[in-house]
């Protein structure tokens, strides 16, 4: 596989995005949580298996409606937080994503923002389905999860705009 | 400045036309072929509409994506100004031409030392000047000829898009109104970037609308004219064919078009209504 354009992307972004790891609908998911919106043009949903008793990440899958980078970024995030507590999977920044990546182009840095929000919003999720609170869950919502609800509402006041010309 | 609106097969409104030409209407500008969705404009007729309410207005057309694709005569189609670009007809970039009607008075814009004879700053770029030339001339030794053997190539590529792929929207006019060597079409629930980045690895080079490529957050402002949302928009790819390309390349690009959709459809997050009916 090789093509004749110079690609922006890492080895790693184009083979996982050519080979996804963890991909797909999980039945039995402990919670879900979706970042993005189809009118971004970027939209991660993120499954959590989680062992309630240990509070770890058992099992992760993502699907992404996105670029090559939103579905590397999805699929490499989901190996990295595999067995981790939920506090470690929650430290993990956009940062630390685009890392093992090999590195994501400026211009792709939101895939990330957007994967971690997504990913966030799950851990958020759980815990609130549960009725337990965490002494070290943030109130106040992160950078990514804020970049993600942004991205978001960007996208909800422009089809406004458009259904009121 | 005021811009005309499109209808949904991107052609221009020629009723509100007609309501914003007056009497202080200095130039009209329409591309006469869209380069995004190919649609043809009628330009005979807005030229027409044009100098009937003021005949001082000027008409230019940019005919970039219409030269060497459909017949092209400045006293037909009634301009005062027409535009050419090089690399739209498979030659190198960096010319163009600008056609100006004897008696139209056009000022350059940048001034140079070397600009005291014509409208160009600097010194032409010649290799790209004569390859122009020699492309135009290997078009127009046989136009229909080849306008006729693309056509049968997008024609294939198009049905064998319809046949083969479900939930695919064909942005822009079918039949005579659109120009030979274009197709666009959206890939519902995938989105154009990786569409591209996937059939580039295999050999295919091909462009999209998506906010991806234009690296903004707004997707193609030519699909949006034409009343796309924005997630048809994002999922919409450019094919453009040529008389390079053969019937073995049109199928290849179906085979291997038909197996990328289907895997990055199956990663998506968002899933074809229909599967969710069959649930």
């Amino acid at each position: 596989m090789s093509t004749r354009i110079p690609l922006p992307h890492s080895h790693k972004i184009i083979e996982l995005f050519r080979n996804p790891k963890n991909m797909g609908y999980m039945d039995d998911a402990s919670v879900k949580a979706i970042a993005g919106s189809p009118a971004c043009g970027d939209m991660i949903a993120i499954y959590l298996k989680i062992d309630d008793g240990k509070e770890t990440v058992v099992r992760a899958s993502f699907e992404s409606y996105g670029c090559a980078a939103n579905i590397a970024t999805a699929s490499i995030l989901t190996e990295m937080i595999k067995g981790l507590s939920l506090e470690e999977a929650w430290n993990i920044s956009w940062k630390n994503v685009s890392d093992e990546l090999g590195g994501l182009p400026s211009i792709k840095y939101h895939c990330g923002i957007l994967a971690v929000g997504a990913l966030r919003r799950a851990i958020r999720e759980y815990y609130k389905s549960r009725e337990v609170k965490s002494k070290w869950l943030p109130e106040k919502l992160t950078r990514e999860e804020l970049q993600a609800l942004g991205e978001e509402r960007i996208v909800e006041l422009m089809y406004k705009r458009m259904g009121s010309e | 400045m005021v811009q005309v609106p499109v209808d949904e097969e991107g052609i221009v409104d020629l009723d509100i036309l007609e309501i914003l030409i007056d009497k202080d209407t200095v130039l009209v500008s329409i591309q006469l072929v869209n380069h995004e969705i190919g649609s043809i404009q009628p330009l005979r007729e807005i030229s027409r509409i044009v100098k009937e309410i003021n005949p001082q207005t000027l008409i230019h057309t940019d005919a970039a994506d219409a030269y060497c694709r459909i017949p092209i005569n400045v006293e037909d189609l009634g301009v005062d100004m027409l535009t050419l670009s090089n690399h739209k007809i498979l030659a190198s970039k960096g010319a163009g031409a600008l056609y100006v009607r004897n008696g139209v008075k056009v000022e350059k814009i940048i001034h140079g030392a070397l600009s005291t004879q014509t409208l160009w700053l600097g010194v032409e770029n010649v290799p790209s000047i004569v390859g122009f030339h020699k492309a135009a001339e290997l078009v127009y030794r046989d136009f229909n000829k080849q306008v006729t053997y693309v056509k049968e190539l997008r024609e294939r590529l198009l049905n064998g898009i319809l046949d083969e792929i479900q939930e695919v929207l064909v942005n822009g006019l079918l039949g005579e109104k659109r120009v030979v060597d274009n197709l666009n079409v959206s890939f519902l629930y995938v989105e154009g970037e990786a569409i591209t980045i996937e059939l580039s690895l295999n050999g295919i080079y091909v462009s999209s609308g998506s906010a991806c490529t234009s690296r903004v957050l707004e997707p193609s402002h030519a699909l949006l004219a034409i009343g796309r949302r924005h997630e048809e928009a994002h999922g919409s790819i450019l094919f453009k064919l040529s008389r390079y390309h053969s019937p073995e390349d049109v199928e290849y690009t179906l085979k291997v078009l038909q197996e990328s959709i289907n895997r990055l459809r199956r990663i998506s997050s968002i899933k074809p209504r229909r599967a969710k009916n069959v649930h």
